[in-house]
């Protein structure tokens, strides 16, 4: 335990100095202001752009301010969730390689110690990037469009954080077994955007695929009112808590 | 003599290759023992399995009663190529180093100053290790090894990457560590292993040749020798002739104005040759005990 404590401060020391704690948040902060900010001026910046014939009537409504949220979650799930994976691809396997995971290992460190303390620095640090890009966008959604409903709000985040972390915790596990961190970025963002399309395939049948929650926050932002999670949020357990058995599995200092 | 470990038939193979094949050695306690052999002989497979980096594939590891459990608390471990992270400073990898060893913040502080002291990094300890150069690099990871005081301390090729003055720094800090715990360093350079070791574990391919200690072996290697070299002169050739006659000399190869004397009296015979000398007025141009060195041993030993 208190082993865990040094290395989940070392992870976090890490973060800040290798600027990841900067450039993570910074990319979602940016994805988090430009959706209601483009919602609000969009027909202004067409009118601006020009290239309209003479008495070309435009009438784009402004939508409402759950739906402006809601595309914000949406940017998240692309570019978001790349900056995650790259963010994460090579923390076990980098390690590996350069000998400092060999470092940690030869001393009375468990290897459920190591990979839950990058786990939890996953968590904070992808929680503090997404707060800061939500609560962004929520921001200036209130102050340009409208009032969003406080509840469906939180919910939704909770839910959009869950799977972001599921999506790290994928990450994880393929930087322990898979020697190239390109490749583990591309196993893993592949992994989410698969998800992610089977689940709007087969919306009926697959809604308990962790990529349930990302569908369910952005539809509870879209109707005010969120569809059921629970057996989504459920499976996601059971695949974080399996997932951080593999990266366990994976993680020896011997060279891959 | 107690032994810490025992290591009993340890084999290990990578795919086809078999980087280990039934070692069986002993490590006593307090002891600095050195792991000789030529390059690809098993010694870094050793010591990782030691080190509880890699599982032998067949064999076994026996440790002494009382330090059962996880043998990575009384162990200190430095890999061939320390691996340090660069963006941490030398203060805070050691500090990192002996809280993960299970070392309370204050304990850990203190062990850092003082190790930083005597590794000579005082001044450097604030900065990213990533500036580091090759022989600081070496000197840390000595510091961070045994910030926890272990019992066994595990150096892999401490000092073959270094410059004259970097090991001469090394091999200091080990010669005072030994008398606190027991040091297993491997090297192929059997000087390294004369200057600081007390015993020799000698490898090739994969097994163990022999095991002793440093004195017996370099007994074993070959009798004392003198020999004796004088200026060119009538007088110096009957002299060297007759050094034959001394009851100490075992065995004497002699060439006109020099020669050479095998004797297990070494004081009795090395009194007599320069008293001799001095009396008949022979000049002497070298006079030189030695023995037939370890270097020639360890050849010979590789070869068979």
């Amino acid at each position: 335990m208190k082993v865990y404590g040094v290395l989940l401060v070392k992870e976090l020391r890490e973060a800040l100095r290798t600027g990841k704690l900067i450039w993570l948040p910074a990319v979602f902060v940016l994805l988090g202001l430009i959706q209601p900010i483009s919602a609000k001026f969009m027909p202004d910046i067409i009118a601006a752009a020009g290239s309209l014939p003479e008495g070309a009537m435009i009438q784009i409504p402004i939508p409402k301010p759950g739906e402006v949220l809601g595309q914000t979650l949406s940017q998240f799930g692309t570019i978001g969730v790349l900056a995650i994976c790259l963010a994460y691809m090579g923390t076990i396997s980098g390690e590996k390689r350069n000998g400092t995971a060999a470092w940690i290992l030869v001393k009375p460190v468990a290897r459920l110690a190591y990979v839950a303390s990058k786990w939890t620095a996953l968590c904070l640090i992808v929680g503090f990037a997404f707060l800061l890009g939500y609560g962004g966008a929520w921001y200036y959604t209130n102050l340009l469009i409208g009032v969003a409903d406080a509840a469906t709000v939180a919910v939704s985040g909770f839910l959009y954080f869950a799977w972001l972390v599921f999506v790290g915790t994928v990450t994880i596990a393929a930087s322990a077994w898979i020697r190239s961190p390109a490749g583990a970025a591309f196993s893993a963002f592949g992994f989410a955007i698969v998800l992610q399309i089977v689940r709007g395939l087969f919306e009926n049948r697959l809604s308990w695929l962790p990529s349930g929650l990302n569908n369910a926050a952005i539809a509870g932002l879209a109707a005010g009112e969120t569809p059921s999670w629970a057996v989504a949020a459920s499976v996601t357990a059971v695949c974080v808590m399996a997932l951080i058995t593999i990266a366990v599995k994976g993680a020896n200092a011997a060279r891959l | 003599m107690n032994n810490i470990v025992v290591a009993e038939n340890l084999s290990r193979s990578f795919g086809r290759t078999e980087a280990l094949k039934e070692a069986s050695f002993a490590i006593g306690e307090k002891r600095c023992i050195a792991l000789l052999g030529p390059n690809g002989a098993g010694k870094t497979t050793t010591l990782s399995i030691l080190a509880g980096l890699l599982e032998p594939s067949s064999g076994n590891l026996k440790t002494s009663g009382e330090l059962s459990g996880d043998r990575r608390q009384w162990m200190g471990f430095l890999p061939q190529q320390p691996a340090f992270f660069g963006w941490m400073t030398g203060r805070e990898t050691v500090m990192t180093a002996g809280r993960l060893c299970g070392l309370s913040a204050t304990e850990a502080a203190r062990r850092s100053e003082e190790l930083l002291e005597a590794a000579g990094l005082k001044d450097a300890a604030h900065r990213p290790v990533a500036g580091y150069s090759g022989g600081m690099k070496q000197r840390l990871g000595l510091a961070q090894a045994v910030i926890h005081r272990p019992r066994l301390l595990l150096l892999d090729e401490p000092v073959s990457a270094l410059d004259p003055i970097g090991r001469r720094d090394v091999l200091e800090m080990l010669a005072v560590w030994k008398q606190e715990m027991t040091i297993l360093l491997s090297t192929h350079v059997l000087h390294d292993a004369e200057q600081i070791c007390d015993e020799l574990i000698l490898m090739n391919k994969g097994q163990v040749v022999m095991q002793g200690e440093m004195e017996q072996l370099r007994q074993a290697a070959g009798k004392p020798f003198l020999r004796v070299v004088a200026e060119e002169s009538e007088n110096a050739s009957r002299w060297i002739a007759g050094l034959r006659d001394l009851p100490e000399a075992l065995k004497v190869e002699e060439e006109r104005n020099q020669c050479r004397i095998e004797t297990d009296d070494m004081d009795a015979l090395r009194d007599k040759v320069l008293r001799s000398a001095l009396d008949q007025g022979v000049k002497l141009r070298t006079f030189e005990v030695g023995r037939k060195s370890l270097e020639i041993w360890f050849m010979e030993a590789l070869r068979t």
